[in-house]
């Protein structure tokens, strides 16, 4: 009964709660009593607030039952990666030096959501300081989320408790922060959505920085619906984030069932000199979602990247590297002895880059996002890889490390165009296929669009982890 | 040319950092030569007048208007 709540789409939850024939209160509690039963194999929380939860839930009730429904987040439990502050709530980042530290700010998407009447449940697992070198070094202070299709396996990260909370029910939605793929790597190992929004339009005022010329703030949910409600309260102008964009209110519902009939998608096989190649069984379910699209009326066409992946790559590593040096150089020299190794790789590769090198980075990051702007502008949207491997096991460190090093999410990064990833299937082993949508500037409409009208046809966001009945390896 | 060892506890020291054991230099060679082939993969502009992204460069290429 409780997975079949806390897995239930967010608006017919909501109908349930805004007609009363649902209290906030169950859902509250089926979520916890997931969290009780299964999240000592999956990792995904690093804090549950669940009395705090339980008060919130009977406040929601009340007010619902007196004719005040905020609309249908009102009362439906999430849960957001260790990097959001929220005042008077430990936030570490995974990292032993943030331990003790509780913030006295509440970084505005979370109030945004507290708006909209959404139930914090916790704080999600993450990479240490939402960032690192891609390896699992199990040195942090918290055991490493796993993937609850199979708990022997690495879920993809940094917002790695978000995916495994969204996949395996420990929460009904869940925000993470993308640099890279952040968002998109683990719910493309996962087998949720991870939407990447575009860079300005979700503030990221009040979570812990990584990069600011890059990081970006986003939902992972089980469906396009789901993503595009949470979006809409999220979305919006932040004067206390500088690069957050002043642009029109977008209702991410309206259009979402429209088809995609007439629509051009431009299908990218082909990633360019030195890119990875991609596995033959991810490489098919792009294969089979562009022939979904077809079917439903879309015309899909070739085209390519207007660079090489590793040409996006190489800009935005330095880019990463150098600006996270930058915001941690104090906690690097006074008390590295406190990072994980992968964190402190990354410091110490940002410590050694030359400025000459970093302003290289940001000149041809314009270069290449102005092409890859025109090559999104050409069509309505891409249709590309996300990852070009699947979820490996969590203890084999070069396919981890692989996993995040070749995937095709960095691009979008550079650019700052909107990226979702998809889930397209499952291997014979039961691990989740993925690809990967890129709309136009603030055309998270289509994306989403495009996205409700593949699930609708295929149905894979209907399957299940059997996580409960796993046992941990 | 070779980055040598000297090189490397130097620029460590200039910058900051205590003097490195051997392991850590040898980590630090590893991590410098990764960051310097980035860097160096990085094609320079041939023209003067690309300048560096900003951070609000979204806007900048003529999304949003804030």
């Amino acid at each position: 009964m409780s997975a079949d709540l806390v897995t239930m789409p967010l608006l017919e939850a909501g109908r349930l709660i805004g007609s009363g024939a649902l209290s906030p209160v169950t859902l509250v509690d089926a979520c916890l009593d997931r969290i009780a039963a299964i999240d000592d194999r999956l990792r995904s929380y690093l804090l549950v607030i669940g009395d705090q939860a339980r008060q919130q839930a009977r406040i929601a009730e009340r007010e619902i039952a007196a004719g005040r429904w905020r609309g249908p987040l009102h009362g439906i439990p999430y849960a957001v990666k260790d990097n959001h502050f929220t005042a008077g709530i430990r936030t570490c980042a995974a990292s032993r030096l943030m331990l003790d530290f509780v913030p006295d700010e509440t970084a505005t998407v979370i109030r945004r959501l507290e708006a909209a009447g959404a139930i914090l449940l916790g704080k999600l697992n993450t990479w240490e300081y939402g960032t690192g070198s891609g390896a699992v070094e199990f040195d942090l202070p918290f055991e490493p989320a796993r993937n609850p299709w199979n708990t022997a396996h690495f879920t993809g990260g940094s917002s790695s408790g978000a995916g495994a909370a969204v996949a395996g029910g420990t929460a009904m939605f869940a925000l993470g922060t993308d640099t890279g793929g952040s968002i998109r790597l683990p719910a493309a190992g996962c087998g949720v959505i991870g939407l990447k929004p575009t860079f300005g339009l979700v503030s990221r005022a009040g979570i812990l920085p990584n990069c600011w010329s890059l990081d970006v703030a986003g939902p992972l949910t089980r469906t396009a619906e789901d993503a595009a409600l949470v979006l809409r309260a999220l979305a919006g102008h932040d004067p206390a984030d500088p690069a957050s964009v002043e642009v029109a209110a977008v209702d991410y519902l309206h259009d979402l069932h429209r088809g995609v009939r007439g629509l051009t998608i431009g299908l990218v096989r082909d990633l360019g000199e030195g890119g990875p190649p991609l596995m033959p069984d991810l490489r098919a379910g792009l294969e089979r979602m562009a022939a979904v699209l077809e079917t439903l009326g879309a015309r899909v066409v070739e085209v390519r990247l207007p660079a090489s992946l590793p040409a996006y790559k190489h800009v935005n590593s330095i880019i990463n590297w150098s600006e996270s040096f930058s915001i941690h150089e104090v906690d690097f020299l006074e008390r590295r002895h406190l990072m994980g190794k992968a964190l402190r790789d990354k410091m110490t590769t940002g410590f050694t880059v030359r400025a000459a090198d970093y302003l290289a980075a940001q000149r041809q990051r314009r270069v290449l996002a102005r092409a890859t702007d025109a090559l999104v502008r050409s069509v309505d949207a891409l249709l590309l890889p996300c990852t070009t491997l699947t979820a490996p096991p969590i203890d084999a460190a070069e396919a981890v490390i692989a996993f995040t090093r070749d995937a095709v999410t960095s691009p979008f990064n550079v650019s700052g165009h909107p990226a979702m990833s998809i889930p397209t299937g499952f291997t014979a082993g039961g691990m989740p296929l993925n690809a990967q949508i890129v709309g136009r500037f603030f055309d998270e409409a289509m994306v989403l669009r495009i996205a409700a009208a593949y699930q609708a046809a295929a149905g894979w966001h209907t399957a299940r982890p059997s996580v409960s009945f796993r046992k941990q390896p | 040319m070779t980055l040598t060892d000297d090189a490397i506890i130097e620029h460590a020291v200039r910058h900051g950092l205590p003097a490195p054991t051997p392991e850590e230099v040898a980590q630090l060679r590893i991590l410098t030569l990764r960051a310097a082939a980035s860097g160096q993969a990085i094609p320079r502009q041939t023209s003067k007048w690309v300048e560096p992204a900003p951070v609000f460069q979204v806007r900048a290429l003529g999304g949003g208007t804030g």
